[in-house]
């Protein structure tokens, strides 16, 4: 099943604002929602979208946790933000990353949180060789859904990953910036180039459509070629090298189903969406314009699996517009200093209001009988609950949509202390239709979220 | 660790000497089966027992543990495990927990100085074991006592000493299932073990007990004698091996081209002036390099970005030029358009407004600017684009029929440099619901007059066209196989060469011009696996006994990407067709050619940066209330002081040990205000003296002052620990799990100064065994403020730099400091030498690299420590030379 935006004149020209500061905006993207009748996708069977949002270094909890719970709770300081859409989501307490712990490993809490982030699973202890944690969840879900789109799935991030040496006490870099791991030792590189991410998504349709027809096809012969070469070349390669070349083997497959996938779909029309060619040097709004991705990419289901890293995890990015000037990282060890808790509890909340922008647009595009939001599941959250005293438990936790109205919204949830996280993961892969049992370190799956 | 005299002198002892332990341990053990039955093997039938019979208790009971339990550690046990312990101790253990609860008491009393004295002993010792200031401890006592016990009727120190201590200091914690940190004792019953099979843990004890990190400081501890032997053994066992026996070339994964290599590389293949990769993902770091073929990984999103980089450098190198002349096309993502909105291929215009191209001329002369465009016709004239230069109107275009895409010519003369090329909508006509004439811009494309040098390159590649007596395939395969061959770095198969033949073939059959088909083939080749890793082809890829010498060509890619992240030069592919580039002399010769080539800037850029951590410069964020001063232009002079310093002594070939101790540095104006220098002036840098200054070496650099300080304040921890590692090559453990946080100490003591707050914090003897060296080498360099400013106060504390080593070395301040630093220039050449051998390889190090080590460490000290014979020592080396099939060898 596909559906794309019609290559019809649902826009007026003459109504469409321009400038990258209209472009958060919501005017854009009510302009692109078809005005004939025509709705994206048949009602009632709108697919289910996937999102996973991550910020680092934790949050100071007693201003994120609202005080009582159920339906009729008041949110909490750090989540009011949220609370025009407060009905449509949940937030939920009492979480963990248990495999984050160090289980005698020595330090490297910070890697260890973003690596268990998706995956619950334990990652071995190197900056070297075998890095190895787990396949996220992501990328299961990307076996249930991923083969209808033409993306299988999207890993966006505003930071690039770090090139320091090791990043964590030991732990390679590629644990601290990356949740998504298509197999156990391989990490998804992130996108942090909004510009690379609409081209990526739409392709960057340069030349007429014959033109680009043209390239597609050519482009196909070339992926033909070198897959031949490099089985070929595996042959002749020890057990090591083999596994290297079958990366390049999978990758090169991936991007010929993605052409494949392209050329059987309608093309898709551009949306209109301007995007500067550089990476904009401005935070919000390059997490904006990320956001903004995110709800296109799902709009125009090119994929329905997405993953966000607001941060890489140890971020010691500076929060000016909030008027934080310290460090996030270097605060996050706020030994209770009451003006450093303030800083953080001031980007916690930032990061809420940005998030709460996204599920709001999210809510207002409309799809079938309802919003694009109630055929979605996005949670935001992070692989630390206390920062500063590193702990993996008790995580911030906020899930957004009703999957097709089979999660009940509009509550906070405590769950017994030290439910896996992956409690809730596994339940978010049954309702894509995934049929793994059991994921990671799940003992079942996270009842409470249902209807 | 120096070799010792026995095992140098007297290679056939050696070698029995490995033997008699592989063959004669067992024998023993199974001669006296009853007596000395190896603790190990006891531990295993007490596993047993565990499971057989469940009793817990039946463990606790035997004559061993009683021992034990009079000094049980803590073993910070993860919860689940601590449960099952405590329910474990309960029932026999009432005594341990007592005498552990008094054991820890007597600790948190304890005054720093009762420490030293008393329980802290055993550290200083430990700690005088790792900085013994000729850098290395004297085996010999152990040795000789080893090579004795290597005879078959004396029993081997393995059994008599090893296996008690392990028995009486860690099997409480390190034994079973349980076995925590993944030590496990029980696995280990056989001095092979050390060397050969669980080595890494072996290397991990050895550096736990070295340090005194291990025992954890609440469990008995082993006397300081003890403690040497044990250490002096391991040492022995770990290091000091026959290289004659150990004759091991290693093997390295194949290398993916990092992003630094693969811009290089196609900037030498095809003449490319932009840098690709520098969109592409980060590279993975492994080592502490980015070079490393097992850890360098390729995601769907890299793959695509090669596919995008392949066609972008075929574009730049090899454009279509025809016949004379040379186009540019410029998309839509390329003009500013004003006042407009994005339509498929079009910016479309409403009412008024331009697009504009920033065109950098890089030939003056007439070119043509091509337009494509439509319109909505409507009021009775053609809608009408003018043409604009820089701001100028040259020329107006009646735009033809509705809706109907064209292009739109016309000839402009510019001269070198940017210019603006705008189209305009001028005559907007629009009735509410009736008429409305609106302009469409699509892409731009200039032909500017083709430079004969581009010309001439692009005719020179295309070398071979079909015509009536050649084929486009024997065409094609005369422009191709020189490319292939230099794109993979070795000869090319026929068969690998046809594959592009046959693409080349197709696509003109496909009815597309043979020069187009060319361009793709070059595409595909610069996305081949071939091309983008580097790969080396063994006869017995996975028998790791087979060994080889590498190829010329593998040793000119070697040589190539070690010190160009590049690919090799012609030159380099000549001696290599030639079979010459192995022969000793000329491949000595070759590393001083290109030591002085031009190219070998990227050893500083990417050697350097990362030996140094000089890339964490790009990260810290010192505190900007009390560091006003600090801006990126300071992070970017503070980086290059140290790269230029590193620069010179590779270009003039200077001792190595300059970087420990130079008394020269290069600053410019804002540096030499930073540093308090006079004399400087401008942005340029320039070579200073620093005699009279307190300043000599990197270690004194603002750039490595910084990053081994915290935003608001010095780490003298930090730095310690960078010397410990980057200096004298002894990475420290981490802390032992459950070791109390640094905060903790300060909340007990907020005024105090940092070094009386540190003290107080090693007062806990948990932090104490790392921190006493690691802390006294910090201090050393307090005069310098979070970021490398010279001061004598921090906030109302008078600095104090001096300090003892656990050696006995005094100091005062850090040029004293550092003259120590420089006396252990072994550690120091040994840190460096396994640094840049590691990056070299593009593979972690093996114990069996030290033999390669140790020779290039004594080419290097019989040389004066001149940078170019470290790297000859590199390139000569075994493991640089040679390689082996996959798997490990038995």
């Amino acid at each position: 099943m596909s559906f794309h935006i019609l290559k019809s004149t649902t826009m007026q020209r003459r109504t469409v604002l321009r400038g990258v500061g209209t472009l958060m905006s919501l005017p854009l993207l009510d302009a692109m929602l078809p005005e004939n009748g025509v709705e994206a996708a048949p009602a009632g069977v709108a697919p289910i979208r996937l999102g996973y949002v991550f910020f680092p270094n934790g949050a100071i909890m007693p201003d994120w946790t609202p005080g009582t719970e159920g339906s009729d709770y008041e949110l909490s300081k750090t989540l009011k933000p949220l609370e025009p859409v407060k009905s449509d989501i949940n937030v939920i307490s009492g979480l963990a990353q248990e495999q984050g712990y160090a289980h005698g490993d020595g330090p490297g809490d910070h890697a260890r949180s973003a690596a268990t982030f998706l995956t619950g699973v334990h990652p071995v202890k190197t900056a070297g060789a075998n890095i190895r944690v787990g396949r996220s969840v992501d990328q299961v879900a990307v076996d249930a859904i991923g083969k209808t789109t033409r993306l299988p799935s999207l890993e966006i991030g505003l930071e690039r990953g770090r090139t320091a040496g090791n990043c964590d006490s030991g732990y390679s870099c590629a644990y601290s910036s990356t949740i998504s791991w298509k197999t156990p030792t391989t990490p998804m590189a992130k996108e942090i180039n909004p510009r690379l991410v609409f081209n990526r998504l739409f392709g960057d349709k340069e030349g007429t459509a014959e033109e680009r027809a043209k390239k597609a096809k050519y482009r196909r012969s070339i992926l033909d070629l070198v897959a031949r070469d490099a089985k070929r070349l595996r042959s002749r390669l020890g057990q090591t090298d083999q596994r290297k070349i079958d990366e390049y083997f999978t990758s090169v497959r991936e991007i010929e189903e993605r052409i494949e996938q392209a050329r059987k779909s309608a093309e898709l029309e551009t949306p209109d969406f301007e995007i500067p060619n550089e990476i904009p040097r401005d935070t919000t709004l390059h997490m904006n314009l990320m956001y903004d991705l995110m709800l296109l990419a799902y709009r125009t289901n090119s994929t329905r699996v997405i993953t966000y890293m607001l941060a890489n995890e140890g971020s010691n990015r500076s929060y000016p517009m909030v008027d934080v000037k310290g460090g996030h990282h270097q605060l996050s060890h706020h030994r209770n200093d009451t003006s450093k808790v303030a800083d953080l509890q001031k980007i916690d909340e930032y990061t809420v209001t940005q998030f709460a922008g996204f599920v709001k647009k999210m809510r207002e595009t409309r799809e079938g009988e309802g919003s694009l939001l109630d055929h979605s599941m996005i949670v935001l959250g992070s692989g630390l609950g206390d920062g500063n005293r590193h702990r993996h438990e008790d995580l911030p936790v906020i899930l957004a949509g009703r999957a097709g109205g089979t999660v009940s919204t509009g509550r906070h949830l405590r769950v017994p202390n030290k439910t896996p996280l992956n409690n809730l993961f596994l339940s978010m892969l049954h309702r894509v239709g995934s049929p793994v049992d059991s994921f990671g370190d799940s003992t079942g799956e996270l009842k409470k979220i249902d209807v | 660790m120096a070799v010792t005299p026995a095992a140098t002198d007297s290679r056939p002892a050696g070698r029995n000497r490995i033997e008699s332990l592989r063959t004669e341990q067992p024998r023993r053990a199974r001669k006296q089966p009853s007596t000395s039955k190896s603790p190990a093997d006891r531990l295993r039938k007490d596993q047993d027992l565990w499971e057989d019979e469940f009793d817990l208790d039946a463990r606790a009971a035997t004559p061993e543990k009683k021992r034990s339990q009079e000094r049980l550690p803590d073993c910070r046990l993860p919860q689940r495990t601590a449960n099952r312990r405590n329910s474990r101790l309960d029932k026999g253990g009432a005594v341990a927990s007592r005498s552990r609860r008094i054991t820890r008491w007597t600790f948190s009393e304890m005054r720093p100085w009762q420490i030293a004295a008393g329980t802290g002993g055993f550290l200083i010792a430990a700690l005088v074991i790792m900085l013994a200031p000729d850098g290395s401890v004297d085996p010999g006592r152990i040795g000789d006592q080893h090579l004795a016990a290597a005879e078959p009727t004396q029993p081997d120190l393995f059994t008599t000493k090893l296996q008690p201590f392990v028995e009486e200091f860690c099997q409480d914690c390190h034994l079973g299932e349980e076995a925590q940190a993944g030590v496990d004792f029980a696995k280990w019953t056989h001095p092979d073990a050390i060397v050969t099979g669980d080595r890494k843990h072996w290397e991990k004890i050895l550096a736990m007990v070295e340090i005194g990190a291990m025992p954890p400081p609440d469990a008995g501890q082993p006397s300081t004698e003890t403690r040497r032997e044990i250490v002096a053994y391991l040492e022995d066992k770990l290091y000091n091996l026959d290289c004659d026996l150990i004759d091991d070339p290693g093997r390295v994964t194949v290398r993916r081209l990092n992003r630094a290599e693969y811009n290089n590389t196609v900037r030498d293949l095809l003449g490319v002036t932009f840098t690709p990769a520098d969109s592409f993902p980060s590279d993975d770091v492994g080592y502490g390099f980015d070079n490393m073929g097992d850890v360098l990984s390729l995601s769907p999103l890299l793959m695509e970005k090669y596919l995008d980089a392949a066609e972008q450098v075929t574009e730049q190198a090899l454009p279509m030029i025809s016949p004379e002349s040379l186009r540019e096309k410029f998309g839509l993502n390329d003009l500013n358009a004003e006042s407009s909105r994005r339509d498929g291929e079009f910016w479309s215009f409403p009412s008024a407004g331009r697009a504009t191209l920033k065109y950098n001329a890089q030939f003056s002369g007439q070119h043509v600017i091509r337009i494509r465009a439509q319109a909505d016709q409507a009021g009775d004239e053609p809608a009408r684009m003018q043409l604009e230069l820089d701001g100028k109107a040259v020329h107006t275009w009646d735009i033809r029929g509705n809706r109907r895409p064209d292009v739109y010519e016309h000839p402009l003369h510019l001269t070198t440099g940017e210019h603006r090329i705008s189209a305009r909508f001028i005559n907007d006509y629009y009735v509410k619901n009736k008429a409305d004439r609106n302009l469409y811009i699509g892409r731009f494309e200039v032909q500017s007059p083709a430079p004969a040098d581009l010309v001439d390159r692009v005719s020179k590649f295309v070398s071979a066209r079909p015509d009536k007596d050649t084929t486009v395939s024997h065409a094609a395969e005369q422009v191709l196989r020189p490319f292939i061959e230099r794109a993979f770095r070795r000869r090319a198969t026929a068969e690998e060469v046809q594959q592009f033949v046959s693409i080349v073939e197709a696509i003109v059959n496909d009815g597309e011009s043979y020069d187009f088909a060319v361009r793709l083939a070059v595409q595909a080749v610069l996305v081949s696996p071939s091309f983008l890793f580097r790969v080396e082809f063994d006869q017995k890829p996975d028998d790791p006994h087979s060994e080889r010498e590498v190829s010329d060509f593998e040793l000119a890619s070697r040589l190539s990407y070690f010190l160009w992240s590049s690919m090799p030069d012609d030159e380099l592919f000549r001696l290599a067709r030639e079979g010459k580039l192995k022969e000793k002399v000329t491949l000595s010769a070759q590393v001083k050619r290109m030591l002085k080539d031009q190219k070998s800037q990227a050893l500083v850029d990417n050697f350097a940066e990362q030996w140094l951590n000089l890339r964490m410069l790009d990260e810290v964020v010192p505190d900007p209330k009390l560091f006003a001063d600090f801006d990126d232009r300071l992070r970017q002079d503070m980086k290059h002081e140290t790269l230029l310093l590193f620069a010179e002594v590779m270009k003039q070939d200077r001792s190595v040990l300059d970087f420990l101790d130079a008394d020269f540095t290069f600053i410019n104006e804002r540096l030499a205000r930073h540093y308090g220098m006079e004399g400087v002036r401008g942005d340029a840098f320039q070579q200073v003296s620093l005699k009279g200054f307190p300043r000599a070496g990197v270690l004194t650099h603002a750039s490595i002052l910084t990053i081994t300080s915290n935003p608001d304040r010095t780490s003298p921890v930090k730095r310690g620990k960078w010397i410990l590692e980057n200096i004298l090559g002894k990475e420290p453990p981490p802390p032992p799990p459950g070791v109390p946080e640094l905060e903790e100490t300060q909340t007990s003591a907020p005024n105090a100064s940092l070094r009386e707050q540190l003290e107080k914090h090693r007062a806990d003897p948990g932090c104490a065994s790392c921190h006493t060296t690691m802390d006294a080498l910090g201090f050393g360099f307090e005069n310098f403020d979070a970021i490398g400013v010279w001061r004598d106060k921090d906030g109302t504390h008078a600095i104090d730099s001096s300090g003892v080593l656990p050696s006995g070395e005094k100091f005062n301040g850090p040029v004293e400091l550092v003259q120590i630093l420089k006396a252990r220039k072994d550690k120091f050449s040994r840190a460096l030498a396994e640094k840049m051998l590691t990056y070299a390889l593009g593979r972690g190090l093996s114990y069996y690299d030290r033999c390669a080590v140790d020779d290039i460490l004594k080419q290097l000290s019989q040389n004066n420590y001149r940078f170019s014979e470290m790297i000859l020592g590199i390139v000569h080396s075994k493991p640089f030379l040679k390689r082996r099939g996959d798997g490990d060898r038995k």
